[in-house]
């Protein structure tokens, strides 16, 4: 399938009269990674919950590899090559780190002739293959969201999800977690992330999509955003806002 | 291979033990076995899949009477009543499961629903003379294998065994495949567990289904052993509330805890039963909620937690 790999059209999602997301239309190409930045409250989230297929669009259409995949539920997006991790990290936390991931291995129910070596391989490319036998629990909140991420990695993704996976995190450790995403990038799987770290997403980033009160005010490469006047009115407002 | 190389060695050793226990001695192992199956089966869905039943007996009542209406009106072989009953036990399970988890209604509605269906149920019984209302079924002795009764304890020894056994290789065999994943993840975090491809209403309704099957197994081996059934034996609360005590007591998290709630608890209960005959009824109530807040406070993972911390503190 030629084209791009995600297609999101005009999609709107509102909640009672609160337009969350109105009428947000990008595309990302495989292999392309794609920052969305906004400031809190822009509709990210929503926007990403709709893509994962756990919120429905009040109105347009997300195509992925091609074929409509609006409003399908979460699993079948999962099944189709959509792996995600949560804002809030969400790991099944009263069993293994290695368990965690084999979870992730088998989940989309396909083929695997050995689950347990499949996860503790995963769990080497994010760096926690030293904490396989720790309870999910006992990892700190780093540790955490690097298994949110080997989690999704081991249900063998082409575009991974990610929501604000270094949020409350040093920078040493955001740089970490730059060079595992730069690793996953070259095993070819294309990224869509939301985050706040600026310095990340803009040498992350192939292209960046801005939202502000629910719609897309830019869209390009990093440099060309940043410098424009509608982002950066979309921030200092925001500042001015709150210094009032 | 290890489970099942345990599991069988466990089994053989209780096969042989069986012939040298006395009469009472028998006894005891038979409703071990039996009430142990209820809360494997039971496991397999509240503690595997994570969705608290309190009606269990819904099951094993289920069971119960198909094969023994089959077999007094109809003449059908018990052994086809059981098959029959596992089908039925599984067919519920798996309604029930539907209808509640596809509403994405919560774990306490599931719960409070799973006990009204059991209590419904035992009133409709009581009231179809065609299954003996409130007085129940007797079955007439006539013991052989073709009956599924038998002379001596011994042979419900073993009949109950195997429907044990069944119920510990169905374990060991979700735990070792997708299945067992399936259920840790569905018990553990829904939403992710969706992220990671898997139908948490479907995986629910598997969990149901096979507890149900497997629950349903005990009801004709039940009913044969007594040869006698009424509503409230094998419909009633407190054989629910017995599987959900059992596991608790043994170890929510773990495969076989139940099981070892069961051998502690049974025991004790039909020890003080003995004592008091029939002074203080339902004195093992209040013994049980003893001992489930001792067990709360002091092994919140139950005695299976208790067991293997003490074993890996006799490794390290
Ligand atoms: N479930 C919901 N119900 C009502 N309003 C919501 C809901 N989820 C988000 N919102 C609102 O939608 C807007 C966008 O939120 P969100 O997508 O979380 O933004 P971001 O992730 O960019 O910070 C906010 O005003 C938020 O309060
Ligand atoms: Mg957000």
């Amino acid at each position: 399938m030629s084209g791009p790999l995600l297609q999101v059209r005009g999609v709107s999602r509102w909640f009672g009269g609160l337009r969350a997301v109105d009428e947000v239309s990008f595309d990302l190409e495989s292999h392309e990674i794609v920052g969305l930045i906004g400031p809190n409250g822009a509709g990210k989230t929503t926007l990403f919950e709709t893509i994962s297929g756990v919120i429905h669009p009040t109105k347009g259409a997300v195509t992925f590899d091609g074929s409509d995949i609006t409003g399908h539920p979460p699993h079948r997006l999962a099944r189709l090559g959509i792996g995600r991790t949560f804002q809030i990290v969400q790991p099944f936390r009263d069993v293994s780190v290695l368990e965690n991931v084999i979870a992730g291995v088998l989940g989309p129910n396909r083929e695997t002739s050995d689950p347990r070596a499949e996860a503790m391989a995963v769990l080497t490319r994010v760096r926690l293959d030293h904490r396989a036998g720790l309870l999910a629990r006992n990892l700190s909140l780093p540790e955490k969201k690097r298994l949110e991420i080997a989690r999704a990695l081991a249900t063998r993704p082409r575009l991974l999800l990610l929501d604000e996976v270094m949020a409350g995190l040093t920078p040493a450790e955001i740089d970490e977690i730059m060079v595992i995403l730069a690793d996953i990038r070259r095993e070819g799987i294309a990224l869509l992330i939301v985050e706040h770290v600026m310095r990340a997403i803009m040498s992350l980033s192939d292209r960046l999509v801005v939202m502000a009160n629910g719609r897309k005010i830019a869209e390009g490469l990093p440099a060309t955003v940043a410098a424009d006047p509608a982002v950066i009115e979309a921030y200092l407002g925001r500042r001015h806002h709150g210094a009032a | 291979m290890k489970p099942m190389l345990l599991l069988g060695a466990v089994i053989a050793l209780l096969a042989a033990l069986a012939p040298f226990l006395s009469i009472y001695g028998q006894h005891i192992f038979v409703l071990v076995a039996l009430y142990g199956a209820v809360a494997l089966a039971w496991n397999i869905l509240g503690g595997m899949a994570g969705q608290m039943s309190l009606g269990h007996a819904l099951f094993v009542g289920a069971g119960a009477y198909l094969s023994t209406a089959l077999y007094l009106k109809l003449g059908v072989s018990p052994w086809i009543g059981l098959v029959l009953a596992a089908c039925l036990g599984g067919a519920l399970g798996a309604l029930m499961g539907y209808t509640v988890f596809r509403r994405k209604l919560s774990g306490v509605y599931f719960a409070l629903v799973t006990l009204a269906l059991a209590e419904m149920t035992l009133h409709i019984v009581s009231n179809v003379s065609a299954l003996g209302a409130a007085n129940g079924l007797a079955i007439p002795a006539r013991p052989s294998l073709a009956n599924l009764q038998f002379t001596s304890k011994l042979g419900y020894c073993y009949a109950a065994l195997a429907v044990l056994t069944v119920a510990a290789i169905v374990i060991i065999v979700i735990h070792r495949t997708r299945l067992g994943y399936v259920f840790l993840a569905i018990r553990e975090n829904e939403r992710s567990a969706a992220a990671l491809g898997i139908d948490v209403v479907q995986g629910k309704v598997i969990a149901a289904a096979i507890s149900g099957a497997l629950a349903a197994l005990v009801g004709p081996i039940y009913a044969n052993y007594v040869l006698f059934i009424d509503p409230e034996s094998v419909f009633g609360i407190t054989l629910s509330i017995d599987a959900l005590l059992f596991s608790f007591v043994g170890g929510l998290g773990s495969l076989f805890g139940p099981l070892l709630g069961t051998v502690v608890l049974v025991p004790l209960t039909e020890l003080l039963r003995g004592m008091l005959a029939g002074r203080l009824a339902g004195i093992h109530l209040i013994v049980y909620g003893v001992i489930l807040v001792l067990v709360m406070r002091l092994a919140p993972r139950g005695l299976w937690g208790l067991l293997s911390d003490a074993i890996a503190r006799r490794r390290a």
